[in-house]
């Protein structure tokens, strides 16, 4: 299982986070700083989180958070590629009532 | 009488977030001999909240010595069910002594931690907490954390 990967891209006017590999307890305060730059430019974000392997509730922690500031400065962040793996994560802390989950990249950019 | 392990396996790491991928590992590859994908992504999952509790909490209060703040892992493989022991010898905490999560409430609270007993819960067919006291009179913490196999 890998260690967190982080990326920030931009496409069609949105901020695409990719998030991949390990948020666990370890990684989580190195997943908060990395978001908390990437977020400061923009306010239309998507979390990609195809490489997702591994989360627990310290990374749904951060993402909770991360949507919380983002909403504050009147952005959103939508999540997308999330595996079935983590899908039954999210579903246990029932984080699609809170942070918009699509199936795809393009239900993501159309739902921001 | 109480039905014998057919494997018993145990790992002993110091207190910190740098051993989390090991006792991961160690959990999957032991746990994994009769456990499906599905409910070993369970169990490992429920493992890591434990044992990041303990990491987190169980010895910021505790006055012992770097070198004696340990996490032992015991697992234990039974015909239909994989049992996991998270000890520490840290402040004792049973996570029975925490009222159910209401999710929204945390949320609308805007907390950022706090999940990870809830997790426990639902991940887990079973869990029991004790303090068991050792020959040399040591007292460790031990959550057990138990998985069917179906």
């Amino acid at each position: 299982m890998g260690k967190l990967v982080f990326n920030r891209k931009e496409s069609d006017g949105c901020v695409i986070l990719e998030i991949g590999g390990t948020v666990d307890t370890g990684a989580a305060p190195q997943l908060e700083s990395e978001m908390e730059r990437a977020i400061k430019q923009g306010n239309k974000f998507i979390g990609d989180l195809a490489g997702l392997e591994h989360l627990t509730s310290a990374g749904i922690g951060v993402l909770i958070a991360m949507k919380d500031k983002i909403t504050s400065q009147g952005g959103n962040l939508v999540l997308t590629n999330v595996s079935p793996k983590i899908a039954k994560v999210f579903k246990l802390l029932d984080l699609p009532k809170l942070i918009q989950v699509t199936d795809s990249m393009d239900a993501a950019r159309q739902a921001l | 009488m109480r039905e014998q392990p057919l494997d018993c396996r145990v790992l002993t790491v110091p207190a910190n977030t740098a051993i989390l991928d090991q006792l991961r590992g160690f959990v999957s590859e032991h746990a994994g001999r009769i456990l499906s994908a599905d409910r070993l992504d369970e169990l490992v999952l429920a493992v890591d909240e434990a044992v990041a509790n303990v990491v987190e909490h169980a010895y910021t209060a505790a006055e012992l010595p770097a070198d004696e703040q340990l996490i032992r892992v015991e697992t234990e493989l039974y015909h239909t069910s994989c049992h996991i022991s998270v000890m520490d010898r840290g402040v004792p905490f049973d996570p029975a002594s925490l009222p159910p999560v209401d999710l929204q409430a945390h949320y609308r609270a805007a907390k950022q931690d706090g999940l990870g007993v809830h997790m426990i819960r639902q991940l887990v067919d079973r869990w029991e907490y004790r303090s068991a006291v050792e020959a040399d009179g040591a007292v460790w913490n031990c959550l057990t954390l138990i998985k069917n196999s179906g």
